[in-house]
């Protein structure tokens, strides 16, 4: 613990103990130290050496699954509003400091990350506290982003047709539950959303004990602490809002084709797989990462191989697994080439995998996807921003950090037959969710 | 401070013993490049070497100083159909050999090219530098553009074409860059077309790209963590020697393809792209830039940090924050050998268009008329400053600044050299600099989406191209 410090500090671990299978060639001097204050507020600070620069980043667990009911798309609108201080312009105190803030929502969490120059992370923090100090929000300037958000969904949904269609299949993937609704709401909702809305919701989700902050870069623990205690350390404790955790139900074999003006034809399909916060899931998400890796990753993977090389019948074709607190999903996205019908496309998807789970694997089909795994994690660690994402979304699904971290290497362990079984399950299209869109004629 | 193209290059047969090793600039180390060894091979190659210890990975870059502007009339998305297709099979390698090689060491390899090169590239640990080395040396001395690989490409191109329609912001910034250069040279896509790809036959790519492929137009950048691993008694296995032993028998000579550079047209117009199935109008009002290699090229940047570069810029600041016109509103510069472009770029519904267009109009001639404020310009070099660190944070970061350093034979202390320009530019300078490039002669303001009835709207802004 800093002698100055009032909270709890864990000892410092090297990456390479933490990720002792993944993160090798980093040696020992990347070390993460945890630490704690009396407000609840966590702090991990990664320390590197080499380049100056710094990324802030503080992890919020409150998301758009904590919405109220009719109320889509407010912790998305929270998250601009909180660059809409009326005592203080973040942006542009930050640009002064020669900072580049961003922020995102997804379903179980919000990040406020600005990357920066050693030397002015004190004065950063500073800026954060007063902007964390849930201030009285201005009506106007509500009415100005609520204009401004309904840009972001007219761009990034209904201007476009990949949008509309995954839009689509999350609604059918979580049936009546909060992982179904967009992160950026529905338009009315959107239009109804008022001041007190958002008080009432900073008020219940962003308070210390939600927040972790991350600082990845040159810095050392005992300062980076000594920092956060003297700015966001002094947030009030506040007790926290209940969130929602139901777990989705599982949908059942849906199949919906839409016909949109669009170029390309798609397909689309999502798999429910376990919740993302329990241990006990990992197994199973580490075999749905390495299955993903097997089908996607490269031009040696089974379906770019066949289907985007060989057949050409798709444009490209990406398997992914999102992780989430409550429900994760792998997901499988493909565009067709010319005139190949999305019906077919997903139907030789589905081929492929079924030939994956009956046949067995290439010699070293499972070994090349985990050391493709293993150097993709190599390389997010490159930067000071992919260091600090990572472990703070870790330390955002695991109170233990090193536990948490022993998930992010089950892939290296995980055995042909989950593999298999899985692809089975896929191929069987057990509980799988389907969108194909017909590209019509403009 | 070191200029690099005054510095001692030697050439050699056993690069070892030949090669100059030096730090690059002399002031603050945050400005300066990291150790560069500079090499040249006994074919011309030549090799350069940087120190970058932050991760054990390694990445190379092969790049050739030609690229999609010495495509022939009709014959575009020649170079970069051929740039594809070179990892798409050899003598000895078919597509799933070369990918396979690469994927099993975690890495892939990148193909393609732009207006002005032609790059492969690959990324992967430190250990497999050797295997990685020896896979780009064999593609770029063996490959054999299969017809059956050329069609598989064609249709990944053609889709791509596609796939770009449903960008609107894509679309527009084609047609501004189509536009302001009148469909040649840096205006016409490196994609090509549906049609002129259908043009293409095998051994057209394949004579058009052997005769890229010659050592003495190309480069090789290495960047990883090399110190540790340079000592004398091990050349074999230093990276220098690695470099020499897959590269020193590439050989070939040819003429080099005509370049088909065009300077910008003059404007004002605007261009009216109707697609009334899109529920935005994405704009782009843009004018001919700078070169990057104008010395004012740093002021500029800066007049675009204030203009619309960051979150608290002017257009920012009025069109967004303000009057919730747009979600995303951004002005950029884009630098090339021969010239270069100003984009400022939004989208917002139909019924604003014209608002949206008025204000970043009103914003561009407030930029030439009246002098940024202290803090505006302090904030810019501040962002700026951040900017260039960023430049070379990774190793790949580096790799990539060290191979456009050396492409467009920019000084070696390039960062030092800008560091220096950005505190020494004052807002008078940004004013001049924003006066002379921000010119309705050289605009070209491009809306895509429902843009039907929007002629007499638009018509003040110069000659209407309805599309």
């Amino acid at each position: 613990m800093h002698p100055k410090s009032n909270g709890s500090s864990d000892p410092a671990r090297s990456l390479a103990e933490l990720l002792p299978r993944l993160a090798t060639g980093y040696g020992t001097r990347t070390r993460v130290t945890p630490s704690r204050l009396p407000n609840g507020l966590r702090i991990l600070t990664v320390t590197t050496e080499g380049s100056p620069l710094v990324s802030l980043q503080i992890h919020v667990a409150a998301g758009s699954r904590d919405n109220p009911p009719g109320k889509s798309g407010l912790a998305h609108c929270v998250e601009h509003m909180m660059f809409r201080h009326p005592e203080i312009d973040f942006d542009l105190e930050a640009e002064n400091l020669g900072a580049m803030a961003n922020a995102w929502t997804m379903p179980d969490a919000t990040v406020y990350a600005t990357d920066c120059r050693e030397g002015v992370l004190g004065r950063l923090l500073e800026l954060e506290r007063v902007r964390f100090e849930r201030p009285a929000l201005v009506p106007d300037d509500l009415r100005a982003e609520l204009e401004v958000i309904l840009e972001e969904r007219l761009q990034s949904v209904d201007n476009s047709p990949q949008g509309r269609l995954f839009e689509t299949l999350t609604q059918l993937g979580f049936p009546d539950h909060p992982y179904g609704i967009p992160v950026l709401g529905v338009a009315d909702d959107i239009r109804s959303l008022s001041t007190a809305d958002c008080q009432s919701y900073l008020e219940g989700m962003h308070c210390p004990t939600r927040m972790i902050v991350v600082v990845a870069g040159p810095l050392a623990p005992a300062m980076v602490e000594e920092l956060v205690r003297d700015s966001l350390g002094k947030l009030p404790p506040s007790p926290p809002a209940p969130r929602f955790t139901a777990a989705p139900s599982i949908p059942g074999v849906t199949d919906v084709h839409l016909e949109l003006e669009a170029e390309l034809s798609a397909v689309s399909l999502l798999h429910p797989l376990p919740p993302a916060d329990r241990l006990e899931s990992s197994r199973a998400l580490a075999t749905a990462e390495l299955l993903a890796t097997l089908l996607s990753w490269g031009d040696s993977s089974r379906l770019v191989r066949r289907l985007v090389r060989e057949e050409r019948v798709a444009y490209d074709v990406s398997v992914s697994v999102q992780e989430q607190d409550l429900g994760s999903e792998l997901l499988i996205e493909s565009r067709a080439v010319g005139r190949s019908s999305p019906l077919h496309l997903r139907d030789r998807i589905l081929q492929e995998i079924g030939r994956l789970a009956e046949e067995p694997l290439e010699p070293d089909e499972l070994e090349r996807a985990r050391v493709q795994l293993t150097i993709d994690t190599v390389r997010s660690l490159r930067t000071a921003f992919g260091r600090g994402d990572l472990i703070g979304s870790i330390a955002l699904l695991h109170d233990d950090l090193d536990r948490g971290c022993a998930t992010r290497e089950g892939f290296l362990d995980v055995t042909p037959d989950e593999v298999r079984d899985l692809a089975r399950r896929l191929a069987r299209r057990d509980s799988t969710v389907c969108v194909t869109l017909e590209a019509k004629e403009k | 401070m070191m200029d690099r193209r005054l510095s001692s290059v030697l050439f050699a047969t056993l690069a070892a013993s030949f090669c100059s090793w030096r730090g690059l600039a002399s002031g603050d180390p945050k400005w300066s490049l990291p150790r560069t060894t500079e090499v040249f091979m006994s074919n011309e190659l030549k090799a350069l070497l940087v120190t970058k210890e932050d991760a054990p990975l390694v990445t190379v870059i092969l790049r050739i100083r030609q690229g999609s502007l010495s495509d022939p009339e009709g014959q575009e998305g020649l170079t970069e159909l051929g740039a594809r297709l070179l990892a798409r099979g050899t003598s000895s390698k078919d597509a799933s050999a070369i990918a396979l090689a690469a994927e099993r060491m975690g890495a892939s390899i990148e193909a393609n090219s732009n207006h002005e090169h032609v790059e492969i590239s690959i990324d992967l640990l430190w250990n497999d530098l050797r295997a990685g080395l020896e896979l780009l040396s064999e593609l770029v001395r063996d490959s054999e553009f299969p017809e059956v690989e050329l069609e598989s490409v064609r249709t990944q191109m053609k889709a791509e074409l596609r796939a770009v329609q449903e960008e609107p912001d894509a679309v527009a910034i084609r047609r501004f860059r189509s536009v302001l250069y009148g469909g040649t040279g840096y205006g016409r896509p490196v994609l090509g077309s549906e049609a002129s790809l259908d043009a293409l036959t095998r051994d057209r790519v394949a004579a058009h790209t052997r005769s890229l492929l010659d050592p003495s137009r190309a480069f090789l950048v290495v960047a990883g963590p090399l110190r540790e691993h340079e000592t004398p008694f091990e050349y074999s296995k230093s990276a220098l020697g690695l470099v020499n032993a897959s590269f020193q028998g590439w050989r070939s000579s040819s003429p080099a393809p005509e370049l088909r550079h065009s300077p910008p047209r003059p404007g004002p117009m605007v261009v009216l792209v109707d697609r009334p199935d899109l529920t935005q109008i994405d704009v782009v009002v843009g004018y001919a830039g700078l070169s990057r290699l104008d010395p004012e090229r740093i002021p500029l940047r800066m007049a675009s940090l204030i203009l619309g570069g960051t979150s608290s810029s002017r257009l920012f600041h009025a069109l967004r924050s303000e009057q919730g016109l747009s979600y995303d509103l951004s002005s950029s510069c884009s630098y090339r050998t021969h010239g270069g472009e100003v984009q400022i770029r939004g989208a917002t519904r139909p019924g604003t268009a014209a608002r949206l267009v008025e204000g970043i109009l009103a914003e561009v001639d407030r930029l030439t008329t009246e002098a940024p404020s202290r803090e505006e310009v302090d904030r810019a070099r501040s962002i700026y400053e951040t900017e260039l660190l960023a430049l070379t944070e990774t190793g790949d970061d580096l790799a990539d600044l060290v191979a456009d350093i050396e492409e467009l034979g920019l000084p070696a202390a390039l960062l030092e050299e800008a560091h220096a320009t950005l505190l020494a530019t004052g807002k008078e300078k940004i004013v001049e600099i924003a006066r002379k490039v921000l010119t309705p002669e050289h605009r070209v303001i491009v809306l895509v989406g429902p843009t039907a009835e929007l002629d007499k709207e638009f018509e003040k802004w110069g000659k209407i191209v309805k599309e």
